[in-house]
């Protein structure tokens, strides 16, 4: 009788998201009142990159190294495609659902089961996406700034986004026990790849910034907005530093 | 009749003043964007692959920096609120030590896109001028979408911002210069020596 299954929840917290409203405050660029937590979460987050996640991914590179890295993201990519058409069909973006279903077939087959990007050497558009861009597409606001332990710079949109690709819209969810553990392992190696492949940019963030904290979070939010941009820039979006025309001249000395 | 005409004339004025001053900023065109952009890509790209390394890098990107960025502006924009209420001298020390602090760090960072192939492919009609669309694909196979803001609102084409994937380097920056001056209890003369 008591039917309130995880499915039920998940779908209130959508609604909520859908229809929840929060702007940045001018001047800032996401709004960020849970910054303490977040803050907390950071220093977790960060200290597991240090012990954990960055001397791994450097044995990584030397062992993987870049060729055998290009295998890794083909395959974890492969495996996401289930997810990513589904989350196509309902953003209502049916050409690219049906590129994707194509790369699927492509990639699986003369791609040696997802080992080579076959459908990219053809020239196919790889866009990736997921429940996060499908909220922003039903109208979602991105929310308050969160970052979560393991998972790292998300949104209140986002954080929902990744809960329902993760609990509902996982291909795999009714798979053996032991090839969800494969696809977790391949989940979790193409992370330690990213890590490594994109090591300076990382590096340079966490560990080189005047203040990781914002300067990650700066990072993945402008990166987020560019991807969720379907077309060219929106001006209301660029930073514009000649605004400042009118207050005053810009070449005075 | 007589007031009425130097009414017309004085608006004729006008018009023509405010054209004139407005002028500059419609000047650019798409393809201007698009020849300062190629030939600022293929200067990095002649840098990157000459194989210098430390100080011969640098200043090489200083060069380029000064050639193709509306420095003045980038400097102005990255210190955000504090620039109002520094000093002229600050100004002028500020803008120098940025252009040194921006120099190396992107200098060295360029070092990411070594063996990288820089296409522009396209252009679009901004309130300032264009932004001018570019791919580097990488040689790990990754391409990395690089975008480029051209004004000429200084009085000639410059660039004045890049997007790498979206993430602004003045938008970066400022974040970076603030938090900076922050750890420095607000102290500019401190973070100009610093940076400098």
């Amino acid at each position: 009788m008591a039917h309130r299954s995880p499915r039920a929840v998940i779908a209130a917290l959508v609604l909520l998201t859908v229809s929840a409203c929060a702007e940045p405050p001018a001047g800032q660029l996401v709004s960020d009142p849970y910054k303490p937590v977040n803050q907390t979460v950071h220093a977790f987050n960060k200290g597991l990159d240090r012990v954990v996640l960055r001397p791994t991914s450097q044995v990584y590179g030397v062992v993987v190294g870049r060729e055998g890295n290009k295998l890794v993201q083909s395959a974890a990519e492969t495996i996401s495609l289930p997810n990513r058409i589904v989350n196509k069909v309902l953003q209502f973006r049916l050409v690219s659902a049906v590129e994707d279903t194509f790369r699927l077939g492509v990639n699986l087959t003369f791609g040696l089961l997802g080992l080579r990007d076959v459908a990219t050497e053809m020239g196919i558009p790889n866009d990736d996406t997921d429940f996060g861009e499908t909220l922003h597409v039903w109208g979602a606001n991105e929310g308050n700034y969160v970052e979560l332990p393991f998972f790292g710079s998300s949104t209140e949109r986002d954080a929902v986004g990744l809960i329902v690709d993760t609990l509902l819209l996982d291909p795999l969810n009714g798979a053996s026990s032991g090839s969800q553990s494969d696809a977790l392992v391949l989940q979790l190696t193409s992370i330690v790849g990213n890590r490594n492949e994109f090591a300076d940019l990382i590096d340079s963030i966490l560990y080189e910034s005047a203040d990781s904290y914002t300067a990650q979070q700066s990072a993945y939010i402008q990166n987020r907005r560019f991807q969720l941009r379907q077309n060219s820039p929106d001006d209301a979006l660029l930073d514009d530093p000649y605004a400042l025309d009118l207050l005053e001249d810009p070449y005075a000395e | 009749m007589r007031n009425n005409t130097l009414t017309t004339t004085r608006r004729t004025v006008l018009a023509g003043a405010l054209a004139m001053m407005a002028a500059p900023a419609f000047a650019l065109s798409e393809g201007d964007a698009t020849n300062l952009v190629s030939k600022l890509v293929s200067d990095i790209q002649k840098t990157i692959d000459s194989g210098k390394t430390g100080n011969a890098l640098i200043n090489d990107f200083k060069k380029i920096f000064d050639t193709y960025a509306d420095v003045p502006i980038i400097a102005r924009s990255s210190l955000g609120v504090t620039w109002r209420s520094a000093t002229d001298a600050q100004r002028r020390a500020y803008s120098a030590a940025f252009r040194s602090y921006v120099a190396e760090k992107y200098g060295n960072r360029f070092d990411e896109f070594s063996g990288a192939e820089i296409t522009v492919t396209g252009a679009n009609k901004t309130k300032r001028g264009y932004v001018v669309n570019s791919t580097a694909k990488l040689p790990s196979g990754s391409s990395v979408a690089v975008e480029w803001q051209v004004s000429d609102a200084s009085g000639s084409a410059k660039v004045f911002d890049i997007y790498i994937e979206g993430i602004s380097m003045l938008v970066t920056e400022r974040g970076e210069i603030g938090a900076m001056l922050d750890a420095r209890g607000g102290n500019l003369d401190q973070l100009i020596a610093d940076i400098g």
